[in-house]
C-alpha cells in the first residue's frame, strides 16, 4: 500500500474466560487471530453478524481490553504492550463513539460536564479553557452552546448521539471507532449523523474506525471495508469491490441479504439465502468457520483454516477456493 | 376496491393523556385491508404507526385512548366491543408479533410450555398430549429445526432469530385472520432478518392471513409488501401498491425517506441526502401538513392548511398540496424557510 498505515493490527487475539479453580473452563475466542491495517484519514468499516467479534476486535484495538496476543501499531508505537501509564497519552489520541444514545450518557450530569469530563481526566487542558472548549465541540457537531446546561433527558435521539460526538472530539483525537453510532436512529436521522461525520473527517483529518451491521451505511462511508465471522476477518476489500464482486460465500450471502429498496430490482434479485445461525465462539467448527453453512464447502474446508490472501491487489479473502 | 375487506379503519383518532397534555399520536387515520394481502406500514418512531395497530386489538396502555373513529374487523366494530368478545377476538382470529423477541417471551418458562398456553387459551378442551403435538407442529412450520428438542428449551437457550420464530409460532396458533408484526426484523442481523422475512411471505400462503408489517425499513417493504401506507406525524402521507410508492413517489416525506438510503450499487462519493430538522411534536400538532417545517417545497399554504387526500389513482393516494390540480405551478418553487 502506498499511503503509509496509521494503525496496524498483527495477529490479535482476544479469549474471554478460560480461569477456574480446578479444571480449565474453555476460552471464548472472541477474537481470533485476525491482521489489518487503517490509513490515515480514512475510514474502515467492519461488519459482520452480531456475536462475530466485531465490537471486540475494535475495543481491544484500542486497549479497552488487554489483547492476549498480537500487535497493534498506532502511529508507529505498539500500543498493546504498553502498561496503562505510558498509555495515557494515546487514550487521548482516541476516543470512540458508542451505540445506544440513551445509555451512553449520565442522566444525572449536565451535557456540560459529560463534554467536559475527558478533558478532567487528561489534565492536559487548563480548566479555565473547559467552557470555551465545550462551546467549540458542541458548535462542531451542530448544536448550539446554549445547551450547555441541559440534562441529557431534554435531547432526542439524533442529538444526543451529536453530544455523544462532542464528547469524542474534545481531547482533539485524531482516531475515533464508531461503534454501532446510528443503529438506534431513525433513517432520517441517520443520514443526517452520517454527513455531519464525514463532514468532520474532512474538517478535522480524523481516522474512523466505523462498526455497523448495515452493510449499505457502511458501504456508504467507508473507503475499504473488512468482514468479519465467528472472530476472524473473512475478507478485506475496497468497499466499491466488495459489493460489486464479493468473494468469499459468507460475503456473497451477506450482501445478497440485505434489502433493497426498490421492488423491482427485489423481485428479479436471485434468492441466496444463508441458512442457519452464526456457530458459538465456545465451540467454533474445525477447520474454516463458515463450512457449517457453506453451499460450496469441501473436504479440506473441514481440516485447513483458510488464511487471508491477497487474491486481487487490496482485496482479501479467506477462502479455500481461490 | 371492494373485493373482500378483512379490516377498515376509519377517521381513527387515538390520544394519550399525560400530565403535559394530551398526546395527539394517531389523527385521522383511514385504511382497508383485504383478505390475504401484506401491507407494510412505515414511518419513524412517534409516526404513531405502533399505536394505530395497538389500537386495532385495543392494547394501548391505560393513558391511551381511542377518542374518534371506528375499526371494522369483519364489519364488526372493535371500538364498541365488550371486553368479552374483544378477548375473544384477540384470542382466534388476530395474532401480534413485537419487535424484542428478547423480553416478549417468559424467560422462567419453557418454549414448549409458552405455545401450550397459547393454544390452550383458543381451545379450552384441547389435551394435553394434542397441544403438545401442535406445539411441535408449530415449530415446524416456523422451520425450526429439532422442533420436540427446541420444546423443552427456555428462550435463553435460543438465539434472536430463534426466538423471533416462536414468536411467529405462538402468533399462528389459532390460524388467525390477521396477522400483525411490530418491526419483527429490526433486532436482527441481515442474514436472519432475510430468513424471517421468507417466513412471513411462506406463512402467508400457508394458512392465508393478511399480514401487517410494521418497519422503518424501505428495503423490507420493498422485498415483502404488496401495499404500503407511509406515516408522518399520526397522520397518513401516502398510500399505495409497492410501485407506486418507489416509482411513483407524490409526498415529499416519501421522497426524502427513499433519498436518505444509501444506494449499495452506487459507486461512492456523493454526499447522502438527509431531511433536515426533526418530528414534530404530537402534543401541539402543527395546524398545517405535519411535514411543513422539515419540506423543501413547502408553501405559504401548507402551514395553516392542511391538504386533503389526492387519488392519483384507484390505489394510490397522497395528502400534499403539491398535487392540487389547481395549484399554478409557479408556485412549487416559492418556499417560506
Amino acid at each position: 500500500m502506498s499511503e503509509q498505515a496509521f494503525i496496524e493490527v498483527k495477529n490479535l487475539k482476544k479469549y474471554f474466560g478460560g480461569g477456574g479453580m480446578f479444571k480449565k473452563k474453555p476460552y471464548v475466542k472472541a477474537v481470533d487471530d485476525i491482521s489489518f491495517t487503517i490509513n490515515k484519514g480514512e475510514t474502515f468499516g467492519l461488519v459482520g453478524e452480531s456475536g462475530c467479534g466485531k465490537s471486540t476486535a475494535a475495543r481491544t484495538l484500542i486497549r479497552l481490553y488487554k489483547p492476549t496476543s498480537g500487535s497493534v501499531c498506532f502511529d508507529g508505537v505498539d500500543i498493546a504492550k504498553l502498561d496503562e501509564k505510558e498509555l495515557q497519552p494515546y487514550r487521548c489520541r482516541i476516543q470512540m463513539i458508542f451505540q445506544d444514545p440513551y445509555a451512553s450518557l449520565d442522566p444525572r450530569m449536565t451535557v456540560k460536564s459529560i463534554i467536559a469530563e475527558p478533558l478532567t481526566i487528561h489534565r492536559d487542558f487548563p480548566a479555565s479553557e473547559h467552557e470555551d472548549r465545550v462551546a467549540q465541540s458542541l458548535r462542531m457537531v451542530g448544536l448550539d452552546p446554549s445547551h450547555m446546561a441541559k440534562y441529557p433527558h431534554e435531547f432526542s435521539g439524533g442529538q444526543r448521539q451529536r453530544i455523544g460526538i462532542a464528547r469524542a472530539l474534545i481531547t482533539q483525537p485524531d482516531f475515533i471507532i464508531c461503534d454501532e453510532p446510528i443503529s438506534a436512529l431513525d433513517v432520517s436521522i441517520q443520514a443526517q449523523v452520517v454527513n455531519m461525520l464525514q463532514s468532520l473527517q474532512e474538517q478535522l483529518g480524523l481516522t474512523y474506525c466505523f462498526i455497523a451491521h448495515d452493510l449499505a451505511m457502511v458501504k456508504y462511508i467507508s473507503k475499504r471495508m473488512g468482514v468479519m465471522y465467528v472472530g476472524q476477518l473473512v475478507e478485506v476489500s475496497p468497499s466499491d469491490e466488495l459489493y460489486r464482486e464479493p468473494l468469499h460465500p459468507y460475503t456473497i450471502g451477506l450482501m445478497k441479504a440485505i434489502p433493497v429498496a426498490d421492488p423491482k430490482l427485489a423481485r428479479a434479485k436471485q434468492e441466496v439465502i444463508i441458512e442457519g445461525e452464526i456457530p458459538s465462539p465456545f465451540d467454533p467448527p474445525s477447520g474454516c468457520r463458515f463450512r457449517t453453512r457453506c453451499k460450496q464447502c469441501m473436504d479440506i474446508c473441514k481440516e485447513v483454516s483458510p488464511q487471508l490472501k491477497e487474491v486481487k491487489p487490496n482485496h482479501f479473502v479467506a477462502c479455500h477456493l481461490f | 376496491m371492494t373485493v373482500d375487506k378483512l379490516l377498515e379503519v376509519n377517521n381513527l383518532r387515538t390520544s394519550f393523556f399525560t400530565f403535559s397534555g394530551e398526546v395527539q399520536a394517531v389523527r385521522d387515520v383511514s385504511f382497508s385491508l383485504n383478505r390475504g394481502e401484506i401491507i407494510g406500514v412505515v414511518g419513524e418512531s412517534g409516526s404513531g404507526k405502533s399505536v394505530t395497530f395497538l389500537s386495532v386489538t385495543r392494547l394501548l396502555s391505560e393513558s391511551g385512548k381511542i377518542v374518534g373513529g371506528n375499526i371494522l374487523f369483519e364489519g364488526e366494530d372493535v371500538t364498541q366491543m365488550p371486553t368479552l368478545k374483544l378477548r375473544k377476538l384477540r384470542n382466534n382470529q388476530i395474532g401480534m408479533v413485537f419487535q424484542e423477541p428478547m423480553t416478549s417471551l417468559n424467560p422462567t418458562l419453557r418454549v414448549g410450555t409458552q405455545i401450550i398456553e397459547r393454544i390452550k387459551a383458543f381451545n379450552k378442551r384441547i389435551s394435553n398430549r394434542e397441544a403438545s403435538k401442535r406445539a411441535e407442529q408449530l415449530l415446524e412450520m416456523v422451520r425450526i429445526p429439532e422442533a420436540r428438542k427446541h420444546l423443552n428449551s427456555y428462550p435463553y437457550e435460543m438465539s434472536g432469530g430463534m426466538r423471533q420464530r416462536v414468536m411467529f409460532a405462538m402468533a399462528i396458533a389459532c390460524n388467525p385472520k390477521l396477522l400483525i408484526a411490530d418491526e419483527p426484523t429490526t433486532a436482527l442481523d441481515v442474514t436472519i432478518q432475510k430468513q424471517i422475512l421468507k417466513l412471513i411471505g411462506s406463512l402467508r400462503d400457508e394458512i392465508n392471513t393478511s399480514i401487517i408489517l410494521i418497519t422503518h425499513d424501505l428495503g423490507v417493504v420493498a422485498e415483502t409488501c404488496e401495499r404500503v401506507v407511509v406515516m408522518y406525524g399520526g397522520m397518513i402521507m401516502e398510500e399505495g401498491l409497492v410501485d407506486e410508492i418507489f416509482y411513483e413517489t407524490a409526498h415529499q416525506y416519501t421522497v426524502g425517506l427513499k433519498k436518505s438510503i444509501p444506494d449499495v450499487n452506487k459507486v461512492g462519493g456523493t454526499r447522502l441526502f438527509s431531511i433536515s430538522g426533526s418530528p414534530p411534536s404530537l402534543i401541539d400538532p402543527p395546524k398545517g401538513c405535519p411535514f411543513t417545517a422539515r419540506c423543501d417545497k413547502a408553501m405559504r399554504v401548507c402551514v395553516n392548511h392542511c391538504p386533503p387526500y389526492f387519488q392519483l389513482s384507484p390505489t394510490h393516494r397522497s395528502m400534499c398540496w403539491l398535487l392540487d390540480p389547481e395549484m399554478p405551478s409557479n408556485l412549487a418553487v416559492e418556499s417560506v424557510q
